[in-house]
């Protein structure tokens, strides 16, 4: 079965497809759920010769249109689970459909951990890492540098392996990169051998934790905070290994204390049973206060009637692949969110230049207003991901109306 | 020690103040029910608020742990959605042990309306018993 929120009895949809939250609904001509790899290539073969659109879907958490399609929609839930590995240099060869709960779980009997999460692991190895999902630490890149190998269906339907060594620049175009590239179906990740980590929350007021940020986020392996609008109150989330955790008592009361493998402990929402829409930017990590407290204030001044959301502050290391949130800036990430039953759209907006003022980039996934003609100046390397995108799928097999809002091809 | 109250409590007059003044926490103008559970077990709340113009929206799921008080702001509910601020609203609230509920609002508006600390009303809900 598709590892998604509706379902499908066959190849066949029955009802519309809808995302995580319920805010995006569609119904593609076709839903496939090849059962390997060589389906895969046979299926885009098929399309490439009847010129239709297929779109690669995960879990379907994302909340732009990034999958959206009324041609073919492939799901990769048949194509998962932990493939080649090799403990001792803790690399590992994935099924892109995998979901990072399970594989976690399969990883751990193999003696490694991903290394990093973002809130929840409900998510597929092929969208979290299509998407440049992350979770938060200074030293922490976002959850796509870990592909360093793989393989991948092309436009023409042939399968191609991948190896950072060989082509690192197809390589830092193809991590982030949606599915526009081709679809992976299988990914080799550079892991972690298998520890613990220990987590601990903390309340405090938003005055001493901003005059703590600094060292709080340096000195925490995982750190970002929570800040909630309508008390002023923040909760601070701080992960390090066992012994190296530090004591915040003196300014901040304990919340939650726990210890256990990363793909226990990081995520920590992933069966939230409300729905949420959200809008995510990341701007460079020296401007992140800055920004945060003009959200804040705004937040307070006109937003605090319909919105008892909290905002989450994170930071993502710098990285080198062209489409990524975090391309040459160590980054902070400020994510909005209000519940998915009531309105968002004008809140999102309103607070979108905020953003975009301090040169914010959008999360891929998650909902803003951006278009290829703003996205360009945002990206040092878009006209060279446009090119190869160009060079590896001329006809635009991977392209949807919107997709070619977004990157303006 | 033995439980005290009612399953069932409901309050009429909510309204969550929009404007607050002076430090937060402290002082954020809020609508807040002070839940006293003197059982020995966690008692799991179900709150359901009704509103003049819409539907209601619930449950909202809190628990307070036995032989303890707990103070949850309305504000603060999030999950399945936002109280907004401002705006009349009821809340019925449901718990699975007897507990005694008390209603009240801080509003440290500029012009602060009034100040209220009221019981809740308790409906006698287990047919002639005692609780
Ligand atoms: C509750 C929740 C919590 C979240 N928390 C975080 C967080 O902490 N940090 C964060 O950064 N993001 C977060 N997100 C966003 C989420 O990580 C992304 O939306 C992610 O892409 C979801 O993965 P998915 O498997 O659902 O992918 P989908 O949403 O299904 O797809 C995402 C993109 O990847 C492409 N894709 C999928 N599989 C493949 C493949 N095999 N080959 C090529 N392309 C493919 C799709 O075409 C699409 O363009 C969260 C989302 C939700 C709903």
């Amino acid at each position: 079965m598709p590892n998604t929120p509706w379902s499908a009895t066959s190849d066949n949809l029955d009802q519309d497809c809808h995302n995580w939250s319920g805010g995006l609904r569609f119904r593609p001509s076709r839903l496939e759920v090849p059962e390997s790899e060589e389906a895969v290539a046979a299926l885009v073969r098929t399309a490439a010769r009847q010129g239709r659109c297929i779109r690669p879907v995960g879990s379907a958490h994302s909340s732009s249109e990034i999958y959206l399609t009324d041609d073919i929609l492939v799901s990769l839930a048949k194509i998962r689970g932990l493939g080649d590995h090799d403990a001792q240099r803790h690399r590992a060869t994935v099924g892109a459909g995998s979901q990072l709960t399970e594989l976690s779980k399969e990883l751990q009997a193999a003696g490694m951990t991903l290394s990093n999460f973002g809130d929840v692991a409900t998510q597929t190895v092929g969208g979290a890492i299509g998407t440049g999902t992350h979770g938060s630490g200074r030293n922490s890149p976002n959850l796509s540098m870990m592909l360093v190998g793989g393989r991948l269906v092309t436009a023409e339907g042939e399968i191609r392996a991948l190896g950072f060594d060989e082509e690192p620049d197809l390589l830092r175009a193809l991590r982030v990169s949606f599915g526009t590239l081709g679809i992976l179906t299988w990914a080799t990740l550079e892991l972690e051998p298998l520890h613990d980590l220990h987590r601990q929350e903390w309340c405090l007021g938003f005055e001493p934790c901003m005059e703590a940020l600094d060292r709080l986020s340096r000195e925490n392996r995982n750190f970002d905070f929570y800040w909630y609008p309508r008390s002023d109150e923040v909760k601070i989330r701080c992960l390090n290994t066992p012994g190296e955790e530090k004591d915040y008592g003196a300014f901040a009361r304990l919340a939650k204390d726990e210890t256990g493998p990363p793909h226990a402990v990081i995520p920590q929402h992933s069966d939230l049973p409300h729905r949420f829409e959200e809008m995510e930017y990341s701007i460079t990590a020296e401007a992140g206060t800055e920004c945060l407290g003009k959200l804040r204030a705004r937040i307070k001044e006109r937003w605090r009637r319909w919105v008892g959301w909290r905002l989450l502050y994170r930071y993502i290391k710098a990285d080198d692949s062209w489409l990524s949130e975090a391309y040459g800036r160590d980054s902070v990430s400020i994510s909005l969110h209000q519940n998915a039953t009531l309105p968002y759209w004008d809140f999102f907006l309103d607070l979108e230049p905020i953003m975009r003022d301090h040169g914010g980039r959008p999360h891929w996934a998650k909902k803003h207003s951006l278009r290829a003609a703003e996205l360009k100046s945002l990206y040092p390397m878009w006209d060279r991901f446009l090119a190869l995108r160009q060079e590896m799928d001329p006809h635009g097999r991977f392209l949807t109306p919107y997709l070619r809002r977004l990157l303006g091809c | 020690m033995e439980a005290i109250g009612r399953r069932r409590w409901t309050i009429s007059g909510g309204h969550i103040p929009l404007e607050s003044n002076g430090p937060e926490p402290a002082f954020t103008s809020r609508d807040e029910i002070a839940v006293l559970n003197c059982s020995g077990k966690a008692a799991r709340l179900r709150i359901h608020i009704h509103y003049a113009d819409r539907p209601a929206v619930g449950p909202y799921e809190v628990e307070v742990a036995g032989r303890r008080v707990r103070r949850i702001r309305f504000n603060d509910l999030i999950f399945p959605e936002a109280l907004p601020l401002g705006e009349d609203f009821g809340a019925v609230i449901e718990a699975d042990v007897p507990v005694v509920v008390q209603f009240s609002r801080f509003d440290g508006g500029a012009q602060p309306r009034n100040a209220v600390a009221t019981a809740a009303y308790a409906e006698r809900n287990l047919r002639g018993g005692r609780q």
